[in-house]
This record gives C-alpha cells, structure tokens and sequence, in this order.
C-alpha cells in the first residue's frame, strides 16, 4: 500500500497554516466489494500527530468517518520558514506513516 | 476472497494486535475512545465520549455546507474563541458509527480544524469543545443528496 502523503506548510502574520492529504483508503468495515458482494474489512487511520521540529502540537484519534484519503490542515503560532512540520499514523492494522513539509 | 487473501488479513491483525498490546507503538499513540468509537446510536457514541457532563452552548464556530452533493467527502472546519482548548471532537448523528474523530491542541497549535468527513445520509454534524473543563457544542444539519460509504 502506498504511504505517500502530501504536506505544505507556509507562515503568515506569525501564523503557520499546514495543508495535508495522508493517502490512506478509510475502509469502514461496513462497505461490501461491488464485485464479490463481501465486506472489505475495516483498514482506518486510528492515531494522527502533527509535530513541529519534533515537538507535538497537535494528536488525534480518528474513526471510520474521516474520508478516505483524508486531508487535513491546522495552524499554529511561532512557526518560521526552514522549521520542519512532520505528519505521522497509524492504523488498525499497524501501519503507519510519514510525511514533512518545511515552512516557507 | 480467496484464502490466501484472507489469511493475509488476519496476518495483518494480528500484527496490529500485537504491536497495540505488546508496546511497539508509543504510549502516546494508543489513547483510544473505545467507549465512543464502538457504540452505533448517536446518544450512547456521546455519552461515550463525554459521559454526563453537561453541554454548553455559544464559543463553537462550525462550518459545514448546508448539502452535501457526495456524502463520502464533507468539508467541516470548527475554530472557536476560547482559550486553553483542550480537544475539539466530531460527531455525526446519523453515521452508524457517529463518533468521528477528536483532536488533542498542544503547545502553540491553535484550536482549529478542517477536514472531511463521511456522512451516510441527511443529518446534524455536531462539533463538541472541551476548554477548562468546561463542554461547549454546536451542531448543523447537513442535507446529503448521496451517501457517503461509511
């Protein structure tokens, strides 16, 4: 399974807006394969944290109802251009992820 | 599915089951509401949640669009004025897990979040705060011409 993400993250007026979309297909558990008509087994990002030169700013626990290939964008203050912004997951099946962005 | 399909799944599971229960993944990453995520009725997933503390309103900005042209991909951001935000969370109260998600503000980060969510059919989208001990909640309805496969 693909693990790629895309991340961007840009300061303004002291205020750092990141924009990310974690490709990652969110199966509910509950939606059959039009083809075979059995349920595809649940397969969901469960834990998100978003961190700013290393240090966490933000964590999340996510359920089935976040879109497949979710995007997500936040901000916070006291970002400057070359700090790094990483983005990493797991899911319930025990993979997991990563992605970073510098601030310009 | 063939079997060895199916034989890689519950592989897969089992590697997830023990990596949760044996501490390969970091403390920080297995903060997990069960009590929410499990239940299937809007009123048991927020009790779930929040058990019986009482929601205030006022202080929470939502922003959903009134329809919802494709159910699997509904915008929602949530910001609010208050301060020392400890978590915002998501709910949708016809999902058939409702419970959607919650994010945890530390540091500098600012209470805000946008992202897209699944909404099986026409129903309140409901952004819940808590800020200082305190449980601030908004909620808007959603018309939703097609399901999202939740």
């Amino acid at each position: 399974m693909s693990q790629k993400m895309k991340i961007r993250a840009k300061v303004k007026n002291g205020i750092t807006t990141v924009k990310a979309i974690l490709y990652h297909p969110m199966e509910s558990g509950s939606r059959k394969d039009p083809d075979t008509g059995e349920l595809v087994p649940a397969h969901f990002i469960k834990n998100v944290q978003a961190a700013l030169n290393g240090e966490v700013i933000i964590s999340a626990e996510w359920g089935t109802g976040i879109s497949k290939n979710p995007y997500w964008s936040f901000e916070f203050e006291g970002g400057n251009p070359g700090d790094i912004v990483t983005i990493s997951w797991t899911d319930n099946l025990g993979e997991s992820g990563t992605g970073e962005a510098e601030i310009k | 599915m063939d079997i060895s399909k199916r034989r890689f799944i519950q592989y897969q599971l089992c590697i997830g089951i023990f990596a949760l229960s044996s501490g390969v993944i970091p403390r920080a990453w297995a903060k997990w509401p069960s009590a929410a995520f499990d239940e299937t009725e809007y009123l048991p997933a927020l009790k779930g949640l929040i058990g019986d503390q009482e929601l205030l309103d006022g202080h929470v900005e939502l922003n959903v669009p009134d329809i919802a042209e494709n159910g699997a991909t509904v915008p929602v951001k949530i910001s609010t004025d208050l301060d020392n935000v400890e978590w915002i969370s998501i709910m949708g109260d016809k999902n058939p897990r409702p419970w959607i998600s919650r994010f945890y503000f530390h540091g500098k980060s600012k209470p805000y979040v946008s992202t897209r969510i699944k909404l099986r059919e026409t129903s309140h989208v409901v952004a819940i705060i808590k800020a200082e001990g305190k449980l601030y909640s908004a909620k808007s309805a959603v018309r939703v011409t097609a399901g999202g496969c939740v």
